[in-house]
């Protein structure tokens, strides 16, 4: 029907079979293996993928050292369409300098991100450190090189709490107080602006936001703001009020941060809980606290991915493994439960169904969603689904998770060029052999750290598997290469299927009403627990940095995220510098010493498998 | 609860008598979404509210939401000090003009 006639440049991602130096003619097979050559010519560039605190890493001239079978390259081009489809290279990104050596499986590459990521934000929303942190100054819109308004604008509950996690996820991997001051600060500036304490039933839940007008006047922002919420107070908003404190609370054990989050729970327990049929409805009346009340509009007696799944990732998992209490665990596998009973939808789709009416039954006519799959949330119930079979063991948990990950590159990966897409058709239409896209084939930088997480966390668990270790590897390797942002700072919101960032409207910021050192900080956090302890095998560098009265029974666990039992052990731990022995090197707790002062806590946690 | 309404000068004035709770707050926003505009400024008399809950606080946070995104003007009249406390305690208080008498409100 339609001939491709004209020239146009994308991009081919694979691995190396061939290269003829004389001719500069290249050969590679994408991630499914089909073939490609590719003429190079005397204007083809080429460096190595490199990490925010590195310059460029020129390899132009070292293109025939490099272009060895194997060797994992991303090769920028344009097609000609003659006799024969030419396709000329402009530039090539290499994964790494050796074959099966990915830079971003150095040790510390992650951690060094993180650092990066953190620093920037600290910049942008304080111009630390030059000035002291202060939340007063946060904006949740940040332009793309780190600007912000300074009248008219609108802070966010959960911007800030998503902030709070990484820079408390950060402070963990490096032992930098300025994280900590500003998890701290943050939380702080949480509780004392954005809770609202029911008076009548002692309930807590999180404003909105605070909207400031170019007055100064300020205004409470009770409920949603967002056309998906409107007038409602979402579960999501109130699940991601958490994020932040939570990560907060494994550092320090403040006794403040357990009291708001079992309040919230109560209100998660008694007002979005489905008692007759489980799970969590989506939305709330912001007067009645019903999810029935017929105001809710399309949202009334609604449950989604978000407000049954999100408690996992956002902070039940890591209130667990703060406390290990026996009913956050319980409120994880029903959670998990839910998802396993009610999501798969095998004779429907390959994507789950996540989108539900109050009985489950399937809701796919619901706004933009309509019968569409989020590719990333099918990826992240698979990693989050691995993670609690670490402690709760149950088959269906690991079966799901495999099977979302044995299906997903054939429908949400893009083969030609690695990553994944965003929003996509959860259902072929007849003589369809691609999902078609909802709106675009854009990439958005959350939607990979899924990816990146899903097969990191398998191949973690599954160390024989060379597909989890494939997809890992192709995901980690593509988003290192695309979405650094080595001129401004922080990683890109998205980017073109074929890595150039997109830089228009929303997607252009660095910090909005979804970006806000998030996604970027927890993939660096949990890359790095995965990847070291669990592939690499290496040991690694923890910190805490807990207060006198803080954790109950002065126990102060160190677990960094839910592992195989018996994989890890404290191989040393030193509080203030010193070397300290009274801990449980295979229940990874310490026990602290009374103090009339702060404790910098220092473990290292060492791989008991080899 | 009983709910009226009125005008002084360019304001809508609307009259509640009794308690506001989980209970009477939705008839609070019924009537206001039925009968302001808020094309006018608006006044609460809550010299007649005896109790006002954490729903009477969230109705109106969200009354004072759909004034401001309306740019017009909201007060509230003759709230009494165990009122006025609780909108202190939980932080709410800045965020309303307080008047004492209809008479105070800006012609």
């Amino acid at each position: 029907m339609n001939r491709i006639d004209f020239t146009f440049s994308d991009l081919i991602s694979g691995y190396v079979d061939h290269y003829h130096e004389s001719l500069r003619v290249l050969n590679v097979s994408t991630s499914d293996g089909r073939p490609y050559e590719i003429q190079l010519t005397p204007n083809t560039y080429a460096k190595c993928t490199h990490n925010l605190d590195e310059p460029w890493a020129d390899r132009g001239a070292q293109l025939a050292d490099l272009l060895t079978p194997g060797q994992l390259v991303f090769v920028y081009g344009t097609y000609f369409p003659e006799d024969e489809i030419q396709f000329e290279a402009n530039y090539i990104i290499f994964a790494g300098d050796d074959v099966d050596q990915l830079r971003c499986n150095e040790p510390g590459w992650w951690r060094r991100q993180i650092d990066c990521i953190a620093a920037a934000y600290l910049k942008w929303q304080f111009n630390f450190p030059q000035d002291h942190i202060d939340y007063g100054n946060y904006r949740t819109l940040i332009s793309l090189t780190g600007g912000k308004a300074y009248e008219d604008y609108t802070q966010e509950t959960d911007t800030i709490s998503r902030m709070v996690y990484g820079m408390a996820s950060a402070y963990m991997l490096t032992g930098k107080d300025e994280y900590l001051d500003a998890a701290e600060k943050g939380t702080e500036y949480l509780r004392e602006h954005m809770r609202f304490v029911d008076q009548d039933t002692g309930l807590i839940y999180w404003y909105h936001g605070i909207r400031t007008g170019r007055d100064g006047r300020q205004q409470k922002l009770l409920v949603s703001e967002f056309s998906d919420d409107y007038d409602c107070i979402p579960a999501y908003e109130q699940i991601y009020a958490l994020a932040g404190p939570v990560q907060t609370y494994r550092l320090t054990g403040d006794s403040s941060i357990l009291a708001d989050v079992d309040k919230t729970i109560a209100l998660f327990n008694q007002h979005y809980l489905d008692q007759d049929n489980g799970g969590y409805y989506s939305h709330i009346n912001a007067i009645s606290l019903s999810p029935h009340d017929k105001t809710l509009g399309r949202n009334q007696a609604r449950k989604n991915w978000n407000s049954v799944g999100d408690h996992a990732p956002a902070y039940l998992i890591n209130l667990w493994l703060a406390t290990v209490e026996p009913g956050y665990l319980q409120m994880l596998e029903n959670t998990f439960d839910w998802i396993v009973k009610y999501f798969p939808d095998d004779q429907g789709s390959p994507f789950v169904q996540e989108k539900f009416f109050d009985d489950w039954g399937k809701d796919q006519s619901w706004g933009w969603q309509q019968n569409r799959a989020v590719v990333g949330h099918n990826l992240k119930i698979a990693w989050n689904l691995m993670r609690f079979c670490s402690i709760v063991p149950k088959s269906e948990y690991s079966e799901l998770a495999c099977k979302i990950a044995k299906v997903m590159p054939s429908v949400g990966y893009d083969a030609q060029r690695f990553g994944w897409y965003d929003v996509v058709e959860r259902v072929l239409e007849p003589g369809q052999s691609f999902h078609r896209f909802a709106w675009h084939d854009r990439k958005a930088w959350w939607q990979q750290e899924q990816g990146i997480l899903a097969y990191l966390v398998l191949y973690g668990h599954h160390p024989d598997d060379k597909m989890f270790k494939k997809y890992a590897w192709e995901s980690a390797a593509f988003y290192n290469a695309f979405f650094l942002d080595h001129n401004d700072g922080g990683v890109y919101f998205n980017t073109l299927a074929n890595g150039i960032p997109f830089l228009v409207g929303t997607e252009r910021f660095k910090g909005s009403h979804s970006m806000s050192a998030y996604h970027s900080t927890e993939l660096c956090f949990l890359a790095t627990v995965y990847h070291e302890l669990l592939i690499a095998k290496r040991p690694i560098e923890l910190f805490f940095k807990p207060l006198p009265d803080g954790f109950r029974n002065r126990l102060l666990r160190v677990s960094p995220d839910m592992l195989p039992h018996g994989h890890v052990k404290i191989q040393e731990c030193t509080i203030d510098g010193s070397q300290y022995y009274d801990f449980d090197p295979d229940d990874l707790a310490v026990q602290l010493p009374v103090s009339d002062h702060r404790l910098v806590v220092r473990v290292v946690l060492t791989p008991t498998i080899e | 609860m009983l709910i009226t309404k009125s005008q002084y000068t360019l304001w809508d004035i609307v009259h509640i008598e009794g308690k506001i709770d989980t209970k009477t707050s939705s008839f609070l926003q019924e009537f206001i979404d039925n009968e302001v505009e808020f094309s006018r400024p608006l006044a609460l008399d809550m010299s007649l509210v005896t109790f006002l809950s954490s729903a009477g606080l969230r109705a109106l946070l969200l009354l004072s939401r759909r004034s401001h995104s309306a740019g017009s003007q909201l007060a509230l009249i003759g709230t009494n000090q165990n009122i006025v406390d609780t909108m202190e305690v939980t932080g709410f208080l800045e965020y309303f003009t307080l008047y004492s008498e209809i008479e105070d409100l800006s012609h």
